[in-house]
């Protein structure tokens, strides 16, 4: 329901017209007042503490966003695996490392493990 | 601007009572209760005319004093966003709220004035008195949100803006109070033969 509009003009005419009269005053209230005042301080005011207002968790968004992308940077060149020029020398090494001891292997070697066996 | 305590003419000139509310009441921050004493003078009457519709009118003085000293102790309270009669007049709409849930509980303790009741001292006619006893038990049948709002605004004559941080209200709610206060009045005065 929308209300009317603001002013009610005869409403409020005939509320000011007969609005029953106040009470006559009473001529020792005033002074009964200011003798309350004298004996009555004013509230002390609390000094305002200073709170710092609660931060949004949202501001922990970009440091977090940063921190991993360093961390990403960082184990990539820790934990990469090796170029390839790298891997070619590797496996040359390793070749040449191995080669003649696996080219030496006789049957001599298999005879001798033999023996070991049965002297046991 | 400002007047030092101590320059300030007596209460009693015309030009203190010229006085800014504001300056009132710093200088009474400052301690100067005379200062007090004009705030008072200014606006007890509204106050009292506040009071009379929403409180038991045989407590009436007791709870004018009552309001005024709330104003005196919480001034340093008192923030300067709002007028002096603002807040002065929230002051009153709480203590007759207080009031309202004592008398529910009982008779408060704070009757001790006078318990005169009104006088018609320019022995109106007997319509006159008629309409007046219409008007008073027609804002006595009202809740005391509505009788406020009626107060305040049609006899007060204060604007609805006022009314709206006197009560801590929206503007909207005022126009909202305002239009079925005026109807259950109207309703009721109907009710008793009166035609507007």
């Amino acid at each position: 329901m929308k209300p009317a509009p603001d002013d009610d003009p005869r409403l409020s005419e005939f509320l000011r017209q007969y609005r029953p009269p106040l009470p006559p005053e009473s001529p020792e209230l005033e002074e009964e007042l200011m003798a309350a005042i004298a004996a009555t301080p004013h509230e002390m005011q609390m000094p305002k503490l200073r709170i710092m207002p609660r931060r949004s968790p949202l501001w922990l968004i970009p440091p977090v966003v940063a921190a991993g992308l360093v961390g990403t940077v960082i184990s990539a060149r820790l934990f990469a695996p090796p170029s390839n020029p790298e891997f070619a020398n590797l496996e040359t090494f390793i070749e040449d490392s191995y080669a003649p001891v696996s080219e030496q292997s006789t049957d001599d070697d298999l005879f001798w493990l033999e023996e070991v066996a049965w002297n046991d | 601007m400002p007047y030092p305590v101590g320059v300030v003419p007596n209460v009693s000139t015309d030009e203190s009572f010229n006085l800014d509310d504001d300056v009132l009441v710093q200088r009474c921050l400052q301690g100067d209760s005379q200062s007090f004493r004009l705030l008072y003078r200014r606006h007890q009457h509204r106050v009292k005319a506040i009071l009379y519709q929403l409180c038991d009118p045989t407590a009436l003085d007791d709870l004018v004093q009552e309001v005024f000293l709330r104003a005196w102790r919480g001034l340093p309270k008192f923030r300067r966003s709002a007028k002096f009669s603002t807040w002065l007049y929230r002051i009153t709409w709480n203590l007759a709220s207080d009031q309202r849930q004592a008398a529910a509980r009982g008779r408060s303790q704070l009757q001790t004035l006078s318990k005169q009741a009104p006088t018609y001292q320019d022995a109106p006619d007997v319509m006159h008195l008629h309409y007046q006893d219409l008007v008073h038990r027609g804002l006595a049948q009202l809740s005391a949100e509505h009788r406020m709002i009626l107060v305040l605004h049609d006899l007060e004559d204060l604007p609805q803006k006022e009314v709206a941080e006197i009560l801590s209200i929206p503007v909207g709610t005022v126009k909202s109070r305002l239009f079925h206060a005026r109807a259950a009045m109207r309703e009721f005065l109907h009710h008793q033969g009166v035609q507007l």
